[in-house]
């Protein structure tokens, strides 16, 4: 059996924009800092913008992968690459297997891209089998697909309203839709649940894990680290044009994993066992019985609340402290602009 | 069972391609359901029917269709055909910014091109349904003028005698007069593309379409000026390249025994091969200006 290409592949990406601004030392900055061109005083010019720099990563068919980065990173570039939109300085991209110019692989691709903006005169019915038609849809079947994917985002009973009445999160959900209507086998999201409201992101993140267990390969462009976190096996961090971190969130990782445990009496044989089982062991301020542990992952948190037993101290609550992705992000980000 | 069904509609899906017909019909669809459309149509009809209002209540028209049909007829007709040239560009322009521009401009130009449609396939299939529609709106406009014509004849002279004096030469020359409006409508359509196109946006496409014949026309009245001032002959040597005035001058060098033109003309004499070799140009260099930037360009919007 043949090994099948993944979802997306990307090969030492570059690209550079021409972009214009005045000849200031403060603005005469691109995206990695680096620009060429003629600088003069005061006068507008004109210089190269390295909006993604020598990036490289391979997305896998059936995962969810999460895409994070601050404005101005160069996610929604590589995006835009990676639907066709806008053409690499050099470096490849290949999606299921094809080049992205290939019309017949991206018959295969949903897109939702950010801030999405429709033909706001078109009724909701209208707007899909538009959508629907440029992929070839006709007849029953295109009407089928209609009804299935207005279901599947909530809108069904909205085919007459006119989408200048729709608000910005049915905007966000019939966008979705006309990503969903030819089942697409990777679904690329660009800030899916911007504008959303909470009940909105939660239906949201419950579709994309919907089409994650429906064996979909979802590429999600977000700020919403919850959401990467909670749907995505994998993330990339991306600042400046470059690629930061790549791996599933748990192994991004570096910092330990502290655990609040609440017993009934600290004694020092405790303290010292417990030292002996983690990376640092103290107690909390004002709080005789609180000990806060450092540990280098959940398998060796098991092995406290063991610890705190052999010592005949009871433990009444063990508390994890939590590592989110919105911790590792930020410290990424922030550890680069200290860097700099 | 389900999961076979659904691989078979997943395969279904992802082999379908998108038809001609099937583009089509999704542009026009977007035209239809535009109300600005029906306001510029509203206007467009307005605008072609007026005239015979004021034709209609001259004091001497009785007079004037029983003793001076043929010459009444060229003269309205030409007339009325000019308005029609002249008014069907305007609308033209707006719906081809309208149909190009605010694609760029609303941003859904990204959802349709990641769509698995080429970009010059949609390119052309835009331009196919705004000139369906100028031909629609060509057929419209003649025969609106011909019902407005025998309607006119009718209520003034209470018969349609005076159309007995139309001759076979006046009939040859209308129809030579549609050639240069629909030539005027193709060189239209196409600069408006490229404007769209260049501008990627409906704002800066219709601008820039909207003031490019003006901008050309007043040029021959500048032109006019340099030329008095620096006495150069340069000045009006130019004006014979300019697109509007050599258009507005196509029908009166095309027919045998010219035509009424509106707007201004090139300062020097130019025959009709000059003006249709222009035209040519013009046309050329505004496809190969859209097809490249469609082609070429990043979308970023």
């Amino acid at each position: 059996m043949p090994q099948e290409s993944p979802a997306v592949e990307v090969e030492n990406l570059r690209k550079e924009f021409l972009a214009e601004g005045l000849s200031s030392p403060l603005m005469n900055r691109g995206a990695t800092g680096r620009t060429s061109g003629v600088a003069l005083q005061n006068l507008k010019v004109y210089h190269q913008l390295v909006a993604v720099d020598d990036v490289s990563f391979v997305m896998h068919r059936g995962e969810a992968f999460g895409f994070l980065g601050p404005n101005g990173a160069g996610k929604s570039t590589i995006v835009k690459i990676i639907t066709g939109l806008v053409k690499p300085t050099s470096g490849t991209v290949r999606v299921l297997g094809r080049p992205v110019d290939d019309l017949e692989m991206r018959r295969k691709v949903g897109y939702l891209p950010e801030l999405p903006n429709f033909h706001r005169w078109l009724r909701t019915r209208e707007f899909l089998e538009f959508h629907g038609r440029l992929y070839g849809l006709h007849g029953a079947t295109l009407a089928k697909r209609c009804a299935e994917v207005l279901v599947l985002v909530g809108l069904e009973g909205r085919e007459q309203q006119k989408l200048g009445a729709f608000s910005k999160g049915m905007l966000q959900r019939i966008g979705l839709a006309q990503a969903l209507l030819n089942r697409p086998e990777l679904i690329i999201l660009d800030e899916p649940v911007s504008g959303l409201d909470p009940v909105g992101q939660s239906d949201m993140r419950n579709i994309l894990l919907r089409l994650k267990a429906e064996g979909t390969s979802v590429f999600l462009n977000s700020h919403q680290l919850v959401d990467v976190e909670m749907i995505c096996d994998r993330v990339a961090i991306i600042n400046r044009g470059k690629l930061l971190k790549i791996g599933p969130p748990q192994s991004l990782f570096d910092e330990p994993l502290t655990v609040e445990l609440h017993v009934d009496r600290v004694s020092d044989e405790l303290l010292r066992h417990l030292g002996s089982l983690s990376l640092a062991v103290r107690q909390v301020e004002d709080k005789p019985s609180h000990l806060l542990v450092e540990v280098q992952n959940e398998e060796q948190a098991a092995d406290i609340a063991a610890g705190v037993h052999d010592c005949g101290a009871r433990l009444y609550m063990m508390i994890p402290h939590g590592r989110s992705l919105e911790d590792l992000f930020l410290r990424t980000i922030g550890a680069l602009r200290h860097d700099q | 069972m389900s999961a076979s069904i659904a691989s078979g509609e997943k395969t279904k899906l992802h082999t379908s391609t998108p038809s001609f017909l099937g583009i089509l019909r999704g542009e026009l669809l977007k035209i239809s359901r535009q109300w600005a459309t029906w306001l510029m149509l509203l206007l467009w009809l307005g605008v072609i029917c007026l005239p015979y209002l004021l034709i209609f209540t001259s004091p001497d028209i009785k007079d004037t269709l029983l003793h001076h049909a043929l010459p009444f007829f060229y003269s309205r007709t030409e007339g009325n055909l000019a308005i029609l040239r002249v008014f069907s560009g305007f609308f033209l322009i707006i719906l081809t910014a309208s149909v190009i521009g605010l694609e760029y401009q609303l941003g859904t130009i990204r959802l349709l091109l990641a769509r698995g449609v080429g970009r010059l396939q949609l390119l052309g299939m835009k331009l196919l349904t705004v000139i369906l529609v100028a031909l629609v709106l060509l057929a419209v406009g003649l025969l609106l003028n011909m019902l407005l014509t025998y309607l006119l004849v009718l209520l003034v002279t209470g018969n349609l005698d005076p159309l007995q004096s139309l001759t076979p030469a006046f009939w040859a020359d209308i129809r030579l007069y549609v050639v240069t409006i629909m030539i005027n409508m193709g060189v239209t359509i196409l600069m408006a593309t490229a404007m769209s196109v260049l501008g990627r946006s409906l704002t800066i496409g219709l601008s820039a379409a909207l003031i490019w014949f003006p901008v050309d026309n007043i040029g021959t009245v500048i032109m006019a000026l340099a030329n008095r001032i620096t006495h150069n002959d340069f000045w009006l040597n130019v004006t014979a390249y300019f697109l509007g005035p050599n258009l507005n001058m196509l029908a009166k060098t095309l027919l045998p025994d010219g035509a009424q033109d509106i707007g201004a003309s090139p300062l020097v004499k130019v025959d009709s091969n000059h003006i249709l070799l222009v035209a040519l140009v013009y046309a050329l260099i505004f496809i190969v200006t859209a097809i490249v930037l469609t082609w070429r360009r990043d979308v970023k919007e």
